[in-house]
């Protein structure tokens, strides 16, 4: 084969590579809602801890 | 005053310091199964080649949930994951993540699937974060097949990662917009109550 055909074959295999690198960074990132089954409250009130340490 | 907002809001928000830091993103928003409270954050790094962190931002840390950003007073307030996540979600991943989970009533009806959870938050600082309401792809059973609507939440959930289970009145009170959803989830709570 000539020389170009390995070099699309190349840019090809290239470019699939980093849009699947894309894909699963993207949905690494991803957020979500999780709900914590072991926990009934949570903390109540804004930079509490940091208000409580203030002090 | 309260307002409403969307997890989907929340998450990709970046996590600033008071001294101008941008150290973090919110990633996860963690409630609390029994009353619905926020727990925390989990945290993914700033751009886009960074993954998730084994660190969380507690809700008692946050200084402000702003608009455009997440205010914290410096970066030593993060714990580690576990501290905000239980054994349903793994350290670093979306575990126990509701989105994509079906709402059932009491009685076994199908409603939807959520595709957003809805927060209520104080408006000024020194407030609670609780979930209030679902953001439901509405079944054929709410007669808006398809559409997105929201339902309203007792205080206290019952929710696991696959079924979210919401009492047969919460249908009464559905919303079509988040403006009008904020009545309609105090006047199912109220019903809830009953008469005092």
């Amino acid at each position: 084969m000539s020389w170009w055909v390995w070099l699309v074959v190349g840019v090809v295999v290239i470019t699939v590579v980093l849009v699947g690198l894309l894909i699963v960074q993207m949905r690494r990132r991803r957020g979500g809602a999780i709900v914590n089954q072991s926990q009934s409250t949570g903390d109540r009130g804004l930079g509490d801890e940091q208000a409580a340490a203030d002090l | 005053m309260s307002r409403l907002l969307r997890t989907s809001e929340v998450t990709r928000r970046p996590v600033v310091t008071l001294a101008g830091q941008d150290v973090a993103q919110i990633k996860d928003v963690v409630f609390s199964a029994g009353g619905g409270a926020v727990i925390g954050f989990t945290l993914a790094g700033r751009g886009l080649f960074s993954g998730p962190l084994n660190q969380a931002l507690p809700w008692a840390s946050v200084m402000a949930l702003g608009p455009d950003a997440v205010m914290i007073r410096h970066e030593e307030v993060f714990a580690p994951s576990a501290t905000v996540l239980d054994g349903s979600a793994s350290s670093v991943g979306s575990g126990g993540d509701v989105l994509g989970s079906q709402v059932l009533t009491e009685s076994g009806t199908e409603l939807g699937t959520v595709v957003d959870v809805i927060l209520e938050t104080a408006e000024a600082g020194g407030g609670h974060c609780d979930v209030v309401g679902y953001e439901v792809a509405a079944s054929e059973k709410l007669g808006t097949n398809g559409t997105r609507v929201f339902i309203p939440l007792p205080d206290t959930l019952a929710a696991s990662s696959e079924h979210l289970i919401v009492p047969d009145s919460a249908t009464r009170f559905v919303a079509h917009d988040l403006a009008g959803f904020g009545a309609a989830v105090k006047a199912f709570r109220h019903e809830l109550e009953g008469p005092t």
